[in-house]
């Protein structure tokens, strides 16, 4: 093995890192946001809206994510980066959608019934009953959801964009050491990956009882 | 959901697939016809490789999780660990990882085929092992107890106790393993195997007809997620185990 492959490639690999880091937080973020409001229109008592959001959540389910990518690339033509967030940001909101979605059911009706019978407004009812028994419930099926959007990252080579499974390919053409490359990226991933774990439980879970 | 709700669901998704078969039909349907002989090689490669994954994928999984579930010593840890690390890098790199790997370490030639398979049976085996894992430890001590109390084998246990049941009740979690495997395949021509994404890139850039081609890839992969899995959810509560 040969791993002064990694010294030559610093600089692309630090490029790279930096966008599948970009790419993840974006795909993290507007998934959360996207995937909560999905979750909470589905859960809604409007026929006429929860039953097409459960539509557009199974058909973003069901699609791939390098589907997603051949859609806004040449289909609708727009840049590279844009369709790579569009893409992660509307496959994981799917997945999103769900985990609150089966979340929100877990909470028994009654507790809003009560909340409000004590005089709790609405507001109130979602900081102080609803948000702190989610949070612990979800805080473990998000965590994978968030490492999800690290992994389906790693697609959006395809289009183009030069994040860390791209490098990957570029040294395995340049230099034929494919393994190594293919070795020192997973390591990189990996630790991404703990990093997302970690920051979920220090933003999620280590707050799960005072949130 | 309310049945009524489900129905609902069950109506726009048909309605979805034929608005789909009717943009084909009205655009360039027949240019689309020309190219059947590609469309139809990575249709069959695309379900043939899941197929292949999955099956064996099964198999190794069960394998797999059994070791877990008993904590054999050392292999219980060293097998945990190398799920871990397939279950949290994408998958792209363990297609990698087989591709560029297995011919380093074991100087052997391998066709992108044979690594494309390989590479979705670990990933396969990876995923589904925590399935039955989950599944195994759902069942009730005491039914192991009370089998081998009753003078069963081990493996007849495994055949005619646990299995069935774990089977049974983690049924709809193995198919969505099934579809996200079928999704997974659809990154597998960066190795150069021509399934069924890679066959209708092939079209676009022979034709330049991106509509047409992304109703297709939507067509293919919407249908098995959508129509597939309803028809063998339904099968499934027949199945005899």
């Amino acid at each position: 093995m040969d791993f002064a492959v990694f010294w030559n490639f610093r600089a692309e690999l630090t490029q790279a890192f930096q966008i599948t880091a970009l790419l993840t937080a974006i795909g993290i973020a507007g998934s959360l946001c996207l995937g909560a409001a999905m979750a909470l229109a589905a859960r809604g008592s409007h026929v006429a809206i929860s039953v097409p959001i459960l539509f557009v959540i199974d058909f973003l389910r069901n699609v791939p994510v390098i589907v997603k990518l051949f859609l806004f690339y040449f289909v609708f033509n727009l840049a590279p980066m844009t369709s790579a967030a569009l893409s992660l940001v509307l496959h994981q909101s799917s997945y999103i959608a769900d985990t609150f979605i089966s979340g929100l059911r877990s909470v028994p009706r009654e507790q809003a019934e009560s909340s409000y019978s004590l005089g709790l407004t609405t507001p109130q009812y979602a900081r102080f009953i609803l948000l702190p028994q989610l949070l612990r419930q979800l805080a473990a099926p998000l965590k994978t959801q968030f490492i999800e959007v690290l992994k389906n990252s790693s697609v959006c080579m395809v289009i183009g964009i030069q994040e860390l499974t791209f490098v990957t390919q570029e040294i395995e053409h340049r230099t034929f050491k494919g393994y190594e490359a293919a070795f020192g990226v997973t390591a990189i991933y990996l630790l991404l990956a703990l990093a997302i774990s970690a920051g979920t439980w220090l933003f999620l879970e280590r707050k799960r009882h005072s949130a | 959901m309310t049945s009524r709700s489900a129905n609902g669901l069950f109506g726009m998704q048909l309605a979805l697939i034929a608005i789909l078969v009717l943009i084909l039909a009205l655009g360039q349907y027949h240019i689309v016809m020309l190219n059947w002989r590609i469309l139809l090689h990575g249709a069959g490669m695309t379900a043939g490789l899941t197929f292949v994954g999955y099956i064996s994928g099964l198999v190794i999984a069960f394998g797999i999780s059994l070791v877990r579930f008993y904590r054999l010593p050392i292999a219980a840890h060293g097998i945990g660990a190398a799920v871990e690390i397939v279950r949290a890098s994408p998958q792209l790199m363990v297609i990698f990882w087989v591709y560029f790997g297995v011919p380093f370490l074991f100087k052997v030639n391998l066709s992108p085929l044979v690594a494309a398979a390989i590479s979705l049976i670990v990933i396969a085996s990876a995923y589904i092992s925590e399935v039955l894992r989950a599944g195994l430890l759902g069942i009730p001590k005491n039914q192991f107890e009370t089998a081998y109390a009753l003078g069963h084998s081990f493996w007849q246990v495994q055949r005619y106790i646990i299995l069935p049941q774990v089977l049974r009740n983690m049924y709809p979690a193995l198919l969505g393993q099934l579809v996200m495997l079928f999704k997974i395949s659809s990154l597998l021509y960066v190795i150069g195997v021509i399934d069924f994404y890679r066959a209708v890139n092939i079209m676009n850039n022979r034709e330049y007809i991106p509509v047409e081609a992304f109703v297709l890839l939507i067509l293919f992969y919407y249908c098995f997620g959508v129509i597939f899995v309803r028809i063998a959810a339904v099968f499934g509560r027949e199945i005899k185990y």
